[in-house]
């Protein structure tokens, strides 16, 4: 057992094979009843020690059938949700890198404590790894402000307010963890990578962090403040059935999250215009000041480390299946329309063509929806970045041994080599693998991470020396024949020249 | 430098990285003039140290732009092919296992001097490997005995006899070279593979090795001595216009080469099946016994570990574009299996691939099922053949290779550059197999595995874990992302042969 003096208050963590882990420390009041969509809160002061043995509650969210089991969740669920995880090598002076997780899942799923989140193999490498849990969904990304006249005044981004919340406590209190609040790495996957890029574009989290790592999650797609009114408020409320703020302050926890089912429909619709519409951070021009495009070009974070990246086949052809070449030619019009879609899928079949890879109508479906969802949106964020700090590219291409591969590397296929919990479960295990392969892949992913995080340069002995991402546009391959490669896919990333980012989403 | 007495005389290897290496060194006499399709006669010997610092000379051999880049040979060909290469953590008394490799190519191609199958890292394990040249095609494989009155005593199998002085040169000499003669594992692949349980069923190899591996090897396709004269034999003599015993010696080398493309086309055409009726191993009677799984079955090699695998979708390659729809899949199925239900190992395919969410569509059932019926299911009937006599060891490699963006699974081949820790020798072999820590890992825990079966017969380890006998729970070694013991994989597939007689699944 190891205690630590929080500002708070004194929290006892658990020893564990060299580390010291603290689970379900509170970061901020919890939100509920009056704070129910309003900004976090510091969290009431203790004088006891507390026990940060367990996890804390998790955010209420949906528990469907779509959520792949390695991603699900065991714990109870509650609007009193504000807690991180701390694990440590040690709370001593050490003042170790410092590298805190934002979870994905779509800014409606997921929590901090996940298995699949588990700090130690982090840590083992002498970093300070923080979990969190932040609000989502109905209670984290809601806009209520114009819906009721401003007297419920959420923006629609409590939730990455939570995030930034969590930073101010690591500064506040990391150093007793043994951590270096002047060396602080903020790191997500999916919606956890648009939060990095929602905390970059955001003045209330200026200077919490030095470092950042976007997983899969360029940012693109956040909403307008209109967008946030119509495609969630709006019909939230009026699923409800009425804007009162009383009434909404009263509603059952339940009873908001019956909106939720509504987000998950949209995230599975076939129709990428819909799909898009879930819960997302808002640009509303204070909160959130603009588009991270924009605000990185115009130099906001001069000599921030950024690394970004996606997966190989972050958009599966699972549900593509039978895609004839009218409908490809059909889809891909709908998904960028006014730009020449035969173009596009020409430049998709030459490239694929070239290296051999399958170029049926679904495999190009598939590739040209994430360039335009993921690739091209997040070299575009090195290219507006690198004038102004140090960027480095990663394409993780580990193809996932789920159905005999045929899922490719997909979306989330890293998330298990970058926290070395491949295999904690047999259902992570079917989506990364395990075994020596999968064990080395994980290694050198978490040793490049922490190098990132100690540094700034993510080279390493296990995966190599990794040149930033400049002219040559020199990439860390991740998977199976790893290396630095010089503007992989290029044909692809070329091919969506003449088309706005703004067109991409 | 380093300096080993061989019987024949002394030669003088090379020091590297901790493993002295031995190239070109002759195991027979050149097969040429009047020996050649003789049995191999053993090396003259020398007195002055002899270099073995290069590799020998290849067997001859078809250049074709159809041969893969990672099986490109470099070394110059000819019929004085017979040498071989040996490397040796150290030429003391160390008796340490020995590893003899036999290559792949279809009986018509490669070389134990092949990038792929450079031995150093594997000896570095603490084993002696040995690679082999043996003699190919129209040299190695052609029984001229009936067609040449006898003049020509070729039975066949001379390229297997080659290997079995190879063996012979490995009992005289390898201790010499600080391997243990009374260990010794001959592994192979493909073609090699075959060559592997041939010898299992030749009574000039018994006692010169004492444990197995076959990789990827569809032993059952050997052929009987009237096929090998119906679809090699008469063909290759009607190209070359005589069955004349001088002429036939006389001819040039590049005439006999040229006789191949030639009765390829006039037999074969564009039937790929009868293509692949080519240069097999012949089921004489006399120097190869039987089928592997009969003569297996009948104890032939009592006590001898065996392992045996193959990729999981050794047939992956080409097959998928050609299989469009289900009328030409079931086609497809009906000319590989004409006495099978068709429809059945169809069903039973599909629904095992929909179980585990694999592709089904008609170009990847086809290539399960092929690979199935030449690969996967005879490697299993041979371990279960050999199970009451023996130890044996089931596996299945996984691993996906990265060319191609993961589209041909996990072909045929892929292994080889695990099994030597040669993934990414050269950017070819890199695009086939792998790059970097997980590539490197993969490597390192398949040698250690093979390494241990050479040593002590079972190929469990710490690094790849402990590998259970294939037994009644059919325990299977997965190599690949997800890597580890599973009990019965894909064994609905298996089962769905279960009516097909092995002799049904040749060619």
């Amino acid at each position: 057992m190891t205690v630590v003096q929080t500002n708070s208050g004194p929290v006892r963590g658990a020893r564990d094979n060299g580390l010291a882990v603290f689970k379900g420390i509170p970061y901020a009041a919890a939100p509920v009843g009056d704070l129910r969509w309003m900004p976090p809160q510091p969290p009431e002061p203790w004088t006891e020690t507390r026990d940060a043995l367990e996890f804390g509650n998790i955010a209420p969210q949906e528990k469907s059938p779509l959520i792949p089991p390695a991603l699900l969740i065991d714990q109870p669920e509650s609007e009193d949700c504000l807690y991180l995880n701390v694990t440590t090598p040690g709370t001593d002076g050490g003042a170790r890198p410092v590298m805190v997780w934002i979870h994905g899942g779509g800014f409606y799923i997921g929590s901090g404590s996940q298995d699949l989140y588990d700090g130690a193999g982090l840590a083992s490498r002498g970093v300070v790894v923080v979990t969190i849990n932040y609000r989502m969904g109905a209670f984290g990304f809601v806009r209520l402000k114009e819906l009721t006249n401003g007297e419920i005044p959420s923006t629609g981004n409590e939730g990455i307010l939570d995030q930034a919340a969590a930073l101010e406590w690591v500064r506040d209190n990391i150093a007793a963890f043994g951590g270096d609040p002047g060396n602080v790495t903020i790191f997500g996957e999916s919606a956890g990578g648009m939060s990095v890029v929602s905390l970059l574009s955001m003045p209330a989290a200026r200077g919490l962090f030095h470092k950042a790592i976007v997983q899969s999650g360029p940012g693109h797609t956040h909403f307008s403040v209109d967008e946030a009114l119509d495609y969630i408020a709006k019909p939230m409320l009026e699923a409800f059935g009425t804007r009162d703020p009383e009434a909404l302050r009263a509603a059952r926890t339940e009873e908001m999250q019956a909106a939720v089912p509504a987000f998950m429909e949209a995230a599975a619709n076939p129709d990428p215009a819909i799909r898009n519409r879930w819960a997302k951070p808002v640009i509303d021009g204070e909160t959130i000041t603009g588009w991270p495009e924009p605000i990185l070009g115009s130099g906001t974070h001069a000599g921030l480390p950024l690394m970004v990246g996606t997966t190989r086949d972050e958009m599966s052809t699972a549900a593509l299946a039978g895609l004839g070449d009218g409908d490809l030619a059909e889809r891909v019009c709908s998904l960028v329309p006014g730009h020449d879609a035969n173009a596009l899928i020409e430049a998709y079949r030459a490239a694929r063509g070239q290296r051999l890879a399958p170029v049926d109508p679904a495999s190009l479906y598939a590739a040209i929806d994430t360039s335009r969802m993921m690739g091209v949106p997040s070299t575009r964020l090195l290219d507006a970045h690198r004038a102004h700090g140090p960027v480095y590219h990663y394409v993780f291409d580990w193809i996932s041994p789920a159905m005999d591969g045929a899922s490719g590397a997909q979306h989330g296929v890293d998330i298990g080599f970058v926290f070395g919990t491949h295999d904690v479960t047999p259902d992570t295990a079917g989506m990364f693998g395990r075994g020596p392969a999968a064990d080395a892949l994980a290694n050198a992913t978490m040793d490049a991470w922490t190098a990132f995080a100690r540094t700034g340069d993510p080279s390493t002995e296990t995966l190599g020396a990794w040149p930033p991402y400049g002219e040559t546009r020199a990439t860390m391959m991740i998977g199976p024949l790893a290396g630095v490669r010089e503007a992989p896919f290029e044909g692809e990333r070329a091919a969506w020249d003449g088309i706005a980012t703004s067109d991409m989403r | 430098m380093t300096i080993v007495r061989t019987r024949s005389g002394p030669v003088r290897g090379a020091r590297d990285n901790g493993v002295s290496a031995f190239k070109g060194v002759p195991y027979a006499a050149p097969p040429v003039g009047e020996l050649r399709w003789m049995p191999p006669e053993p090396p003259a010997p020398w007195t002055e140290t002899r270099d073995v610092l290069e590799f020998g000379n290849v067997a001859p051999q078809e250049r074709s732009p159809l041969v893969p880049p990672v099986l490109v040979v470099d070394q110059p060909e000819s019929e004085d092919c017979l040498y071989l290469n040996v490397y040796t953590p150290a030429a003391d008394d160390g008796a340490r296992p020995v590893m003899l490799w036999i290559h792949g190519g279809g009986f018509a191609l490669g070389a134990g001097s092949q990038v792929l199958y450079e031995g150093s890292r594997l000896a570095s394990r603490g084993v002696v490997v040995v690679t082999v040249n043996y003699r190919l095609g129209p040299f190695g494989f052609v029984r001229l005995k009936e067609l040449t009155n006898g003049e020509i005593p070729a039975t066949g199998n001379e390229g297997l006899l080659d290997q079995v002085a190879a063996l012979t040169w490995v009992r005289d000499n390898v201790a010499a070279f600080g391997g243990d003669p009374d260990n010794v594992t001959v592994f192979g692949e493909s073609a090699g593979g075959v060559s592997v349980l041939s010898l299992m069923s030749m009574p000039a190899a018994r006692g010169l090795f004492h444990k197995a591996i076959v990789q990827s090897g569809p032993g059952q396709i050997a052929f009987s001595v009237d096929e090998a004269l119906e679809h090699v034999a008469k063909p290759m003599l009607e190209a070359l216009g005589t069955p004349d015993p001088e002429t036939l010696r006389a001819a040039t080398t590049a005439r006999l080469m040229a006789a191949i493309p030639q009765f390829m086309e006039t037999v074969a055409g564009s039937d790929m099946a009868a293509r692949l009726r080519w240069a097999k191993p012949v089921v004489d009677g006399e120097t190869i016994l039987d089928w592997p799984e009969p003569a297996l079955a009948s104890g032939v090699q009592p006590g001898m570990p065996l392992m045996v695998g193959t990729t999981r979708d050794e047939m992956s390659q080409g097959v998928v574009a050609r299989v469009e729809n289900r009328e030409q899949l079931l086609e497809r199925v009906r000319v590989l299996v004409p006495d099978a239900d068709a429809a059945a190992l169809v069903e039973a395919c599909q629904a095992a691939r929909e179980q585990r969410l694999a592709p089904v569509d008609a170009g990847s059932l086809f290539a399960a099922i092929d690979t199935s019926r030449y690969m996967g299911v005879p490697s299993t009937r041979v371990l279960d053949a050999h199970r009451p006599h023996g130890p044996v060891y089931h596996y299945v490699y996984d691993w996906i290779s990265p060319q191609m963006d993961g589209a041909w699974g996990s072909p045929h081949m892929v292994e080889l550059g695990f099994v030597f820790g040669t993934h990414d020798a050269t950017p070819a072999i890199a695009g086939m197999c792998g790059a970097g820590p997980a590539a490197e890992a993969l490597a390192g825990a398949t040698m250690d595995a093979w390494a241990a079966f050479a040593r002590n017969g079972d190929p469990g380890t710490a690094s790849l874990g402990p590998w259970p006998p294939y037994g009644e729970t059919r325990a299977t070694m997965m190599i690949g992302p997800l890597a580890g013991v599973r009990e019965a994989p894909f064994e609905a597939e298996r089962v769905a042969w279960d009516g097909v007689a092995t002799t049904d699944m040749r060619w």
